[in-house]
């Protein structure tokens, strides 16, 4: 599975490079920008501009034709599914570290200190990457990668739908449609994750089914 | 004899085409070359061997190993390559590497990088820069890298020129002269099944037409050809298949020897690959002599 992860990862190189940039790009721009919302949007970009490559990626596989050829590899079916999933995480967790980048940044330059605010920018970034990333995967898996850019655009709309939809029934608890409550945050990334382990195991129902040719 | 490939009643059913009862063996130590025109059913044979798509029907066994209970360890033994490369454009050969040996236990770095020596292929340089021929020299590199004992090649030798083409099929037939290793190869090239093969399996609308020793094809089949005339005359039952062109009557016979001696005055010429499967093709059958 290892070889599996690597080879996802040298097939985004590239796209990697130029998200690395553009979020230390963001950090240096927070510098001149003390507003709360700043900050949290800046942290919620640069944990979705990483697993944005994911769509690519996929998309690669496809049109190289890997994705046929990893099934005669002497790896499990499973495998092929986890180590794309533990892909997504890194690419996720690349993202978290380059918002505590921002977060820490900001707070050291800037005196900076609202915590929450910064919290908010990661649940956010979390809940639009790891929901982008769960309904993206096995929707390609399904109907192939040709349309992959509006596929990827389908899941970011879905993603950002999620805190909308949190919000709005978590109304009563938090006495207003507030997508900025502590609770509408957490419920919402909670959601995000169950979303994201779900499709998994959509996921490898999908591979198992699927014919190749 | 041990049997390194056994298919036995293999059908896939598709709306508009059916693989239908396709049965044959790869005896170990040899080389099968799978042959027919374009949608023969060549690839979806292939495709059921290596699991790609689920077949309705019939049996595979690969190295002793039923599929459908195949041990994913039996992979490591199966050496694949399809037509064109199947890996990222960007990775280079050295990183290749590095991802294929993290899944073949048995990858085998020094060989890997030795037949990319002797290959011609740039290690560092992205797999997008490189040519449909390279990529393809690519491919078969990584196939022998891990030490298969069956390789199964789908059209590997296209897109080569005759050179590199050369260079490859001697390297299947040395590693076949062990006996332990075997190989089948889906190709239109049939020259280059005339130099490697040992059996000839025939494919054609999704129903093996014949599957023979390849020696027997070339040593004993012959074309017949004559006039309109001659051709009434010559027993039916002697033909394969026949077919007319312009004038002139071609008929497939399967032991030219017999067949010049029978009609001394109809021209026997020994027949290639390409014609005997061009005959099957596009003439007409002799049903009785095929099912026999």
């Amino acid at each position: 599975m290892k070889g599996l992860i690597r080879n996802n990862f040298y097939s985004m190189e590239n796209n990697i490079k130029i998200s690395f940039i553009m979020a230390l790009f963001s950090a240096a721009v927070s510098f001149f920008v003390k507003h709360d919302a700043f900050i949290q949007m800046i942290i919620a970009m640069q944990l979705f501009l990483f697993i944005v490559n994911a769509g690519a990626s996929l998309h690669a596989d496809e049109v190289s034709k890997w994705n046929r050829f990893e099934l005669t590899l002497p790896v499990k079916s499973n495998d092929i599914i986890k180590a794309k999933y533990i892909s997504f995480a890194i690419l996720i967790l690349l993202g978290i570290v380059m918002g505590s980048i921002t977060a820490i940044y900001a707070c050291v330059t800037n005196g900076f200190s609202n915590v929450y605010s910064i919290f908010y920018g990661y649940e956010f970034g979390l809940t639009l990457s790891a929901t982008t990333a769960g309904i993206m995967y096995p929707l390609m898996l399904k109907i192939g990668t040709e349309k992959n850019e509006l596929i990827m655009i389908l899941s970011a709309i879905a993603a950002v739908g999620l805190p909308v939809l949190s919000s709005v029934i978590l109304a009563p608890l938090t006495g207003e449609m507030n997508m900025k409550h502590p609770l509408v945050g957490m419920v919402s990334s909670i959601a995000a994750l169950g979303i994201f382990i779900g499709s998994y195991f959509v996921s490898v129902k999908i591979h198992r089914l699927k014919e190749f040719h | 004899m041990n049997t390194a490939l056994a298919i036995t009643g293999l059908t896939k059913k598709y709306s508009h085409f059916t693989l239908d009862n396709i049965s044959f063996c790869i005896p170990s130590g040899s080389i099968v070359g799978l042959i027919g025109e374009n949608g023969a059913g060549k690839s979806t044979t292939i495709h059921s061997i290596l699991g790609l798509i689920k077949k309705d029907s019939g049996k595979i066994t690969i190295l002793g190993h039923d599929i459908d209970n195949f041990d994913y360890a039996v992979k490591e033994k199966v050496g694949v390559v399809f037509d064109g490369s199947n890996f990222s454009e960007e990775l280079t050969p050295v990183k290749l590497s590095k991802v294929l040996r993290d899944i073949y236990s048995s990858w085998d770095q020094s060989y890997f990088n030795n037949l990319l020596n002797r290959l011609n292929i740039p290690a560092a340089k992205k797999i997008k820069t490189f040519s449909k021929g390279m990529k393809m020299k690519l491919s078969i590199a990584t196939a022998f890298a891990h030490h298969p004992n069956l390789l199964i090649l789908d059209e590997a030798t296209s897109g080569l020129d005759p050179i590199v083409r050369d260079d490859i099929l001697d390297m299947f037939l040395e590693f076949v002269q062990d006996e332990e290793h075997s190989i089948l190869v889906s190709s239109h090239i049939t020259s280059d099944l005339e130099k490697v093969a040992d059996y000839i399996v025939f494919m054609h609308a999704g129903k093996i037409i014949f599957c023979r020793p390849k020696d027997e094809l070339l040593e004993h089949y012959g074309i017949m050809k004559c006039g309109a005339a001659q051709f009434d005359a010559i027993d039916k039952d002697d033909m394969i298949a026949y077919r007319k062109q312009d004038y002139e009557w071609q008929i497939l016979v399967a032991n030219r020897q017999k067949a010049a001696k029978k009609y001394p005055k109809v021209m026997v010429t020994a027949a290639t690959i390409d014609e005997i499967m061009l005959l099957y093709v596009k003439g007409e059958k002799n049903e009785r002599v095929n099912s026999q």
